[in-house]
């Protein structure tokens, strides 16, 4: 489980349903409206966010302790720029460290250009995906992105055969979209997203 | 004095001068890091960014362990993080020598380590305000309070 934010599976799940809703033709919200919106659900779900800090190289930076997590923000970004690094940081506490709950951990959001030089690849590698799930996200579909990113349990299945077989193909799909850019652009397709949610509800669902 | 003050006093006594000559280190070993060695007066400047009062000549004296006054944990905290030779492995032998148990397990290290890594590489305004949140974080600090626990 994911512990660089609280509940990551469900602050993401609901940070794309505000960010749906808000874009609904028939409710459509400003910018403006949408950062609040994603902030107030942040910070409801037990995230502080602070968005007045001076920085330089960082758009915002995640930091996370067993005294609570924080998002802070650098205080020259427009709304939909806060909005973007709400989105990637909470792509990030997704993709975070598994395993035990570390003491402290963090994530920074650079500046196009500021990045460091040199980081390692495993960072990098992460970056990347986050970049992806974070699209996800923003576009109000987090089923956009492979159901293991966001939810662990699979559910019942109808079978030990069909729950092998679900397993293997989450995996697969999760391999996939780290690896491969296209693939990525292939999964978040409305059309994959439907079929691969069929194939999960048939096989993932009890007998 | 009354006798708490007595006590911390006197166990202040008999730590000081190893936790000074642990800052100093952690200080001039900022030349390892190719980044030439922190200024003492750099040093009381940065503990000043964090809103804590400390002049080059505290640094200087708390270094040679002749202050009588007890070193905070939260300076102490603030000072190791200035320093670029900072380790998570000299962060919890300094603490622990201050009596401080810092309960991190191997991966936390790790991942400590990590994150000074990336931290060292942001500019110094950045460096500040990551700087400030983590010792909330460490600590159990809030970040309006520190001032108020200048000297």
């Amino acid at each position: 489980m994911a512990r660089l934010v609280p509940h990551a599976e469900t602050t993401a799940t609901n940070l794309a349903r505000v960010l749906r809703l808000h874009a609904l033709p028939s409710t459509p919200w400003e910018p403006r409206q949408r950062a609040v919106a994603a902030r107030r659900l942040l910070e409801e779900l037990g995230v502080r966010c602070d968005e007045s800090a001076v920085l330089h190289d960082l758009k915002g930076f995640l930091l996370s302790s067993p005294r609570g997590t924080e998002l802070v923000v650098s205080r020259d970004l427009d709304d939909e720029q806060r909005l973007e690094v709400y989105a990637h940081l909470v792509a990030h506490a997704l993709l975070g460290p598994d395993g035990p709950e570390l003491a402290l951990a963090a994530r920074f959001e650079y500046v196009p250009g500021r990045a460091p030089g040199e980081r390692p690849p495993n960072e990098l590698r992460e970056e990347v995906l986050a970049d992806a799930v974070a699209r996800a996200i923003l576009a109000g579909r987090l089923e956009a992105a492979p159901r293991l990113i966001y939810c662990r349990d699979l559910g019942p299945g109808r079978g030990r055969f069909s729950r092998a077989v679900l397993r293997g193909l989450h995996l697969g799909s999760l391999a996939l979209y780290r690896r491969s850019r296209s693939y990525q652009r292939l999964r978040s397709l409305p059309v994959v997203t439907a079929l691969t949610e069929r194939v999960h509800s048939f096989l993932g669902s009890a007998a | 004095m009354s006798d708490r003050d007595e006590v911390q006093v006197a166990r202040w006594s008999g730590i000081k001068g190893r936790v000074g000559s642990c800052l100093r280190e952690l200080r001039q070993s900022d030349a390892a890091t190719g980044n030439g060695s922190r200024s003492q007066a750099r040093l009381a400047g940065e503990l000043e960014d964090l809103g804590y009062h400390v002049t080059q000549s505290m640094v200087s004296r708390y270094e040679q362990g002749l202050l009588e006054a007890p070193l905070t944990l939260e300076r102490m905290v603030g000072w190791a993080l200035c320093c670029e030779a900072l380790s998570s492995r000299a962060f919890k032998d300094l603490l622990a020598l201050a009596g401080y148990y810092l309960p991190w397990h191997a991966a936390d290290l790790i991942a400590f380590d990590d994150l000074l890594r990336s931290y060292r590489q942001l500019s110094l305004t950045d460096q500040v305000v990551v700087r400030t949140r983590l010792l909330w974080h460490i600590l159990g600090i809030g970040t309006s309070q520190p001032g108020g626990e200048a000297a």
